[in-house]
C-alpha cells in the first residue's frame, strides 16, 4: 500500500508539470472568451426576444461540450505518456527494480494521471462557473453535479486505462493514432447500439455490426457515461438505465485492467 | 547457500540465444565480477536477476529465493550503466523516494539520507535538479541510493563508465566499504584493470556462455586478468 502511494504521488508530481495542461488551458480560456463574446454580441444585435430559444443559457453547453473534449485529450495524453515516457527515460527499469510491484507500479500510474485530469477537469468548470457568473448567466448546476463528479473520474480513469494499454505495443506518437481510432470506433459503436434492446442488438448480425457489437461488449461504453454526467448536471434522462450502464463500464474496465495488468507483467525492460 | 546461483538459465530473444545454459554461483560477502564482450549477455543475466526480462528455462536464485518471487527484489539493490530520473527531482528526493520503495523505516530515512549524501560527496549538489546534473553526478546520485540500502546483493551495471578518475577511485573505496559490511558486490564491467583490483572471484561470459568462473587467485595465479580474459574470449573463438 504503501509503495502504491508512493507511485500515486510521483505520478501527480511528474504530470502536473505536463506542458499540455497549460496549453489546454489557455486554449480553453481563448474558446471560452470567444463563445462568450459571441453569443453577447448576438443578444446585443437581435436581442434574446428574437431568437427562438434562450441563448445565454446555452453558453454552459457549449463551454461543457469543450470541457469534455479537452479532458478526454488530456486523458488520452496522459494514458499514452504516464508509462510509455518512463520505458522511453529508461526509468521504468529502475523502477520495477526496487521493490515495487508492476501492479502497483500500474496502479499508481493510473491512479495519479486520472487525478491530475480530473483535477483539471474540476478547475475547467470553475472557470466555467466563474465565466457565467459575471456574464450572469444562469448556473444550471445542483446538487447532483457532486454525483457526477465520481462518475466523471471513473470516465477519465476509463480512457487512460485503454490509453496505456495500447501505448504498451508502440511509440508514443503511433499510440496517439491508435488511440484516435480506437476512441472514435467505442464512439461509433455506442451511438450504433446505444439505448438498445437486448434482442435489437443481435438481429441482423453481419461482419460490421457484428465487429461494433463487440467493441460495444468489451470496452466501457464512454458516450454513455458522458450522456450520465450531463443528466446528472442538467437534470434530463438522457440515458435510460445509468446503473446498467455504469455496472458494464465497471466489469469492462477491471477485465481491461486484468489484461494489461498481464500484458505488462510479461513485458521484457 | 551462494549469494547468486544460477542453473542453466537460458533466455531466447527469438531465434537469437542471449544466455545458453548459463551457471553462476557468486560466494556470499564477495566482490564478483561478470566479465564479457559488448553483447556477451551480461546486462540479459542482470534484468534476468532484477526480473526485468523472464528467462526461458532454467533455475535462478538470489539468497536461496527465486528471482520471480516478489521477496526476492528487496534482496538486490541494482544501479543502471546510466542512472536516470525524473528531471525536477533533486538528489535529496531521488533519495528520499529509493529510500521509501526499499521500505526503509521512516524514521530512520533521513539519518541514512545524510549519510549517502556525505559518503557520496553530493552536499554541493543536493538540491540540485537532476535534470541539471552532468552524467558523472546523476551516477553518483545513483551510487547513494546503493549506499541507502538495506539489500545483502548490490548489482552494478557497468559502475566505471561515465565517471572521472577521481570518481572511479571514489566508487572503488565505497565497493570495499560494501564487502566490509558483509555485502555481495555484483559488478559487470568491461574495464578490466578496474575490476582487477577490486574483485574477489570473476566469470567471464561470451555468447550467453560461461567459460570461466571462480576465486580471482586461483584463475589468475601469475596472470594479468587483461590477459586472462583475451586468452578466455580468443581461445574459443579459434575453437
Amino acid at each position: 500500500m504503501s509503495n502504491l502511494t508512493l507511485v500515486v504521488g510521483d505520478t501527480i508530481k511528474k504530470e502536473v508539470r505536463n506542458k499540455a495542461l497549460v496549453i489546454i488551458f489557455f486554449l480553453n480560456i481563448i474558446i471560452f472568451s470567444i463563445v462568450t463574446a459571441g453569443v453577447d454580441f448576438i443578444i446585443s444585435m437581435v436581442g434574446n426576444d428574437g431568437i427562438p430559444l434562450d441563448l445565454s443559457s446555452q453558453k454552459i453547453h457549449v463551454f461543457l461540450f469543450f470541457i469534455n473534449k479537452w479532458v478526454g485529450l488530456l486523458a488520452i495524453l496522459f494514458g499514452i505518456g504516464c508509462v510509455k515516457s518512463d520505458e522511453e527515460d529508461g526509468i521504468l527499469g529502475q523502477l520495477v527494480s526496487l521493490p515495487i510491484m508492476r501492479s502497483e507500479y500500474l496502479i499508481g500510474r493510473i491512479i495519479g494521471a486520472s487525478s491530475i485530469v480530473f483535477c483539471f477537469y474540476a478547475l475547467l468548470i470553475l472557470f466555467a462557473v466563474i465565466a457565467l457568473a459575471i456574464g450572469e448567466s444562469a448556473i444550471p448546476f445542483n446538487a447532483a453535479f457532486l454525483l457526477a463528479l465520481p462518475i466523471k473520474f471513473f470516465y477519465i480513469l476509463s480512457v487512460i486505462l485503454i490509453s496505456v494499454l495500447i501505448s504498451l505495443f508502440s511509440s508514443k506518437v503511433i499510440s496517439f493514432v491508435l488511440a484516435m481510432v480506437a476512441f472514435v470506433a467505442i464512439d461509433i459503436a455506442g451511438a450504433m447500439n446505444g439505448g438498445k434492446t437486448f434482442s435489437e442488438l443481435f438481429t441482423d448480425i453481419g461482419l460490421f455490426k457484428g465487429f461494433n457489437l463487440f467493441i460495444y461488449g468489451i470496452f466501457p461504453h464512454l458516450s454513455e457515461l458522458d450522456k450520465v454526467v450531463n443528466d446528472l448536471i442538467f437534470s434530463t434522462k438522457d440515458v435510460t438505465n445509468p446503473l446498467i450502464e455504469l455496472a458494464h463500464s465497471g466489469i469492462s474496465i477491471i477485465i481491461l485492467y486484468f489484461i494489461l495488468l498481464l500484458i505488462f507483467r510479461k513485458k521484457e525492460l | 547457500m551462494y549469494a547468486i546461483e544460477a542453473n542453466k538459465v537460458v533466455k531466447h530473444y527469438r531465434l537469437n540465444k542471449a544466455l545458453d545454459e548459463f551457471d553462476l554461483y557468486v560466494p556470499k560477502g564477495s566482490v564478483f565480477a561478470l566479465l564479457g564482450p559488448n553483447g556477451a549477455g551480461k546486462t540479459t543475466f542482470i534484468k534476468c536477476m532484477l526480473g526485468l526480462v523472464n528467462y526461458t528455462k532454467g533455475e535462478l536464485k538470489v539468497e536461496g529465493k527465486n528471482v520471480n518471487e516478489v521477496d526476492a527484489r528487496k534482496l538486490v539493490s541494482y544501479i543502471p550503466e546510466r542512472f536516470n530520473f525524473y528531471p525536477f527531482y533533486t538528489a535529496t528526493a531521488v533519495l528520499e523516494f529509493y529510500g521509501k520503495a526499499m521500505g526503509i523505516d521512516k524514521s530512520i530515512l533521513p539519518e541514512k539520507i545524510e549519510q549517502a549524501i556525505v559518503k557520496l560527496e553530493l552536499t554541493e549538489i543536493r538540491d540540485k535538479k537532476i535534470g541539471e546534473m552532468s552524467k558523472g553526478q546523476r551516477q553518483r546520485v545513483g551510487i547513494a541510493n546503493l549506499v541507502l540500502s538495506d539489500a545483502p546483493i548490490l548489482i552494478l551495471d557497468e559502475p566505471f563508465s561515465g565517471l572521472d578518475p577521481i570518481g572511479i577511485k571514489d566508487l572503488k573505496k565505497i565497493i570495499k566499504d560494501f564487502k566490509a559490511e558483509g555485502k555481495t558486490v555484483f559488478l559487470n564491467s568491461h574495464i578490466l584493470s578496474e575490476v582487477e583490483e577490486i574483485c574477489d572471484s570473476f566469470a567471464v561470459i561470451n555468447k550467453g556462455v560461461c567459460h570461466a568462473q571462480g576465486d580471482k587467485s586461483e584463475l589468475l595465479k601469475d596472470s594479468k586478468l587483461d590477459d586472462f580474459f583475451y586468452q578466455v574470449i580468443k581461445g574459443e573463438a579459434n575453437e
